[in-house]
C-alpha cells in the first residue's frame, strides 16, 4: 500500500519537474509568438487603413493614413520600404519606415567593438594560454571576467562622460559629435573583450600539448608555436567565440542608447551620431506609447529583426563549437 | 643560439636572433593586451569614484529623486530594486532548480533532452531588450498587469531563468553517481535520492549560480526601461501592482539630464550599484570556496 502511494507521489513529482523543464520551451514560444503577432500587425497597417470603420475609430490609424496615404492598401509597398529605404522616422509626423539606418548603426557600432575586442582578446588569450604561469592565469582571468559583469549602464556612463570628451579634446576635436558611434563601439569592445579572451583561451588550452612539442622539436620559438600551431588548431573555436561576441554587441542596449545617440543616420562615419535597433527601442519606451499605436508596433517589427539577427549568429556559433568539440575527443 | 654560433653558420645565427627578438616583442604585446583590460577597469573605477564621491552621503539613500542635484537621491530606486529582485528570486529560482533537476535526473537522453539543451543555450543568447519587448507585450498589455513590480519581476525572471538553470544543472550534474547508487542500494526512491542526497550536495553550487544570476538581474537596465521607464517616482511601491523604478534606470535618468551636476549624482548611484553587486559576488565566491567539495 505505502509502496503504491509512494509510486503515485513519485509520478506527481516527476511531472511537476517536467513542467518546469518544458517551461523554457514555453518562453521561447512566447517570445516568438509576441514578436510575430505584433510584427504581422505592423505590416498589416496598410490593410487596416483601408477599412473606414476601423480608421474612424482609431486615432493612430488615422495618423498613419494621413502621414502615408501612398501606403494605404499596399502592404507590399510597406514591406519593400522597410527593407530597402534609408529613412527611419516613425516618431515624426513625416513617417518613414526604412530600417536600414538602424541596421547601419547597429552594424557600425558592433564592428568597431569587434575591432577592439578581437585583436586584444586574442592576444590576451594567447598570453594566458601560452605564456602566463598558472598562478598569473588564476589571478588575471577572474579579474578580466569582472569586465563582463560590469552593468552596461556603467559602461554607457563611462563612454559618454569620459571616453567621448577625451577623444574630442585630444584626437578629433569638434568633428566628433557628443554622441557618436566610435566611443560607444570602443567601450562595447571592452565589454565583450572577456568573452573573446576567455572562450578563446579555453579552446587554445584544449589544443593537445603534443602538437606544441612537435613544433618545438623542429626549433620553433614560443611565438611561432602560438601563432602557427595553436592558433590555427583552435581557429574554429575562436571563430565561434567571435561570433558570440558579435551577437552580444548587436543586442547590447544601454551603451549605445547613452553614447551612440538616438538619431537614425544612414552613415558609416563613426564620428557621427547614429541610432541602433536597441537604442530606438529604448527611445520609444521612454516616451508614452499607447498600446496598438503605430510606434508601439514598430518596436516589435525592429525587435523581430534584432531577434533574428542574434539568433542566426548564436546558431552558427553553436554549430561551429559542436563540430570543433569532435576534433580532439 | 650559442650552439648554432659554434657550428659557425653566422646567417643562421642572425636569423635565429631576429626570430627570438620578434618572439619577445610578441610576448610583450600579449602582456600589454592582457594589461589593457585590467587598466581600463581601473580607470573606469577611479573616474566613477572621483566624480561620485562628493555625493556619497546618507541623503543619497534616504532622498527621493529631485530636480535639484543636491537633494536628489535613490530611495525609491533602491527599494524598487530590492522589491523587484526579491520577487523575481522567489518566483524564478524554484522553477530554475526544478527544471535543472528534471534535465539531469529524469529527462530521457534523446531528442527532447537535446532540444531542451539547445533551446536553453539559445535563450541565454537572446538580447535582454527582447525580454523587455516580451514583458511589454505579454505581461503589461496581454495579461494587463500594467507597468508594475510584478511585471518587472516576471520579465527579469524570464531573462535570468536560462542562466540560473544552466548553473543549477552543472551543480547537480557534478554530484558523483556513486552517491546516488549508495542511496538506491538502501531502497530509496528516485525522489528520495534527489531530495536527501543529490540536492544537499549540489546546494552550494546552485546557490552560487543563483546569486550570480541575481546580480545580473540587479544590474540589468534595458528590459525594465520598457516597463518602469517612469522618469520620476517619488514614492515607494505599496504592493506588487504599483509602479516602480530601479537603481540602473534612475542612474540612466540622471545621466540623461543636461546639468553636469546630475552626472555626479549618477556616478554616486553607480558607486552604490557596484557596491551592491560586489557584495553579491563576494557572497557567491565565499559560498563556493567555503563548501567546495573535492570528489
Amino acid at each position: 500500500m505505502t509502496r503504491k502511494k509512494r509510486r503515485v507521489g513519485e509520478r506527481l513529482i516527476e511531472s511537476g519537474l517536467a513542467v518546469c523543464g518544458l517551461w523554457s520551451i514555453l518562453i521561447t514560444l512566447s517570445i516568438v509568438g509576441v514578436l510575430l503577432f505584433e510584427t504581422v500587425a505592423f505590416f498589416r497597417l496598410p490593410i487596416e487603413a483601408t477599412n473606414p470603420e476601423i480608421v474612424s475609430r482609431r486615432a493612430d490609424l488615422q495618423r498613419f493614413a494621413e502621414a502615408r496615404p501612398d501606403l494605404v492598401g499596399r502592404p507590399l509597398a510597406l514591406v519593400r520600404e522597410f527593407f530597402t529605404e534609408t529613412t527611419w522616422s516613425p516618431l515624426f509626423s513625416n513617417k518613414r519606415f526604412g530600417i536600414l539606418p538602424l541596421v547601419a548603426g547597429t552594424v557600425l557600432t558592433s564592428l568597431i567593438a569587434l575591432l577592439v575586442a578581437v585583436p586584444i582578446g586574442l592576444l590576451a588569450a594567447t598570453y594566458l594560454s601560452e605564456f602566463a604561469s598558472a598562478r598569473t592565469r588564476a589571478r588575471v582571468k577572474p579579474v578580466l571576467e569582472i569586465l563582463a559583469g560590469v552593468p552596461t549602464i556603467v559602461y554607457g556612463y563611462f563612454a559618454l562622460t569620459f571616453v567621448t570628451p577625451l577623444l574630442q579634446d585630444y584626437v578629433f576635436g569638434q568633428a566628433m559629435a557628443g554622441q557618436n558611434a566610435l566611443s560607444a563601439g570602443l567601450v562595447m569592445g571592452v565589454m565583450i573583450l572577456p568573452l573573446v579572451a576567455s572562450l578563446s583561451e579555453d579552446v587554445m588550452r584544449a589544443v593537445p600539448v603534443d602538437l606544441r612539442h612537435g613544433a618545438y622539436a623542429l626549433g620553433a620559438t614560443r611565438m611561432e608555436v602560438a601563432v602557427r600551431v595553436v592558433l590555427p588548431a583552435a581557429l574554429s573555436g575562436i571563430a565561434a567565440a567571435c561570433i558570440l561576441a558579435l551577437s552580444r554587441a548587436v543586442g547590447e542596449t544601454m551603451i549605445v542608447a547613452l553614447a551612440a545617440g538616438q538619431t537614425p543616420n544612414w552613415t558609416f562615419n563613426p564620428l557621427e551620431t547614429v541610432s541602433t535597433i536597441t537604442a530606438f527601442i529604448v527611445q520609444v519606451s521612454l516616451g508614452d506609447t499607447p498600446y496598438g499605436s503605430v510606434e508601439y508596433r514598430t518596436l516589435f517589427a525592429v525587435g523581430m529583426v534584432l531577434f533574428l539577427m542574434t539568433l542566426a549568429m548564436n546558431i552558427v556559433s553553436y554549430r561551429i563549437v559542436r563540430r570543433f568539440q569532435e576534433v580532439y575527443l | 643560439m650559442s650552439v648554432v654560433a659554434a657550428v659557425g653558420d653566422d646567417a643562421l645565427a642572425a636569423r635565429l636572433r631576429r626570430r627570438q627578438h620578434v618572439a619577445r616583442l610578441f610576448v610583450a604585446s600579449c602582456q600589454a593586451a592582457t594589461l589593457f583590460g585590467l587598466l581600463f577597469l581601473a580607470v573606469l573605477l577611479v573616474d566613477v569614484v572621483r566624480a561620485g564621491a562628493p555625493y556619497v552621503r546618507p541623503e543619497l539613500v534616504t532622498n527621493f529623486p529631485s530636480r535639484f542635484p543636491d537633494r536628489a537621491g535613490y530611495l525609491s530606486a533602491l527599494v524598487g530594486t530590492v522589491y523587484v529582485a526579491g520577487l523575481m528570486a522567489v518566483l524564478t529560482f524554484p522553477v530554475a532548480i526544478a527544471a535543472a533537476v528534471y534535465l539531469v535526473e529524469y529527462a530521457p537522453r534523446g531528442r527532447l533532452s537535446t532540444l531542451l539543451q539547445i533551446n536553453i543555450a539559445n535563450l541565454a543568447g537572446v538580447p535582454s531588450i527582447i525580454y523587455g519587448l516580451l514583458g511589454l507585450g505579454l505581461f503589461v498589455e496581454f495579461l494587463r498587469m500594467g507597468k508594475s513590480v510584478m511585471a518587472g519581476a516576471l520579465t527579469l525572471g524570464l531573462l535570468v531563468l536560462p542562466m540560473a538553470m544552466i548553473a543549477s544543472r552543472e551543480a547537480i550534474a557534478s554530484v558523483p553517481y556513486s552517491m546516488r547508487e549508495a542511496a538506491y542500494a538502501l531502497g530509496a526512491t528516485r525522489w528520495q535520492v534527489i531530495r536527501h542526497h543529490v540536492l544537499p550536495y549540489a546546494m552550494p553550487g546552485i546557490l552560487t549560480g543563483t546569486i550570480l544570476s541575481l546580480s545580473r538581474a540587479v544590474g540589468e537596465t534595458a528590459p525594465l526601461i520598457m516597463l518602469g521607464a517612469l522618469q520620476y517616482v517619488p514614492f515607494l511601491p505599496d504592493s506588487v501592482w504599483d509602479f516602480f523604478t530601479v537603481l540602473p534606470i534612475q542612474i540612466f535618468n540622471y545621466v540623461s539630464l543636461p546639468q553636469p551636476e546630475f552626472r555626479r549624482v549618477a556616478a554616486a548611484g553607480i558607486i552604490l550599484l557596484l557596491a551592491i553587486l560586489l557584495t553579491l559576488n563576494a557572497a557567491a565566491i565565499w559560498l563556493r570556496n567555503r563548501s567546495q567539495v573535492r570528489w
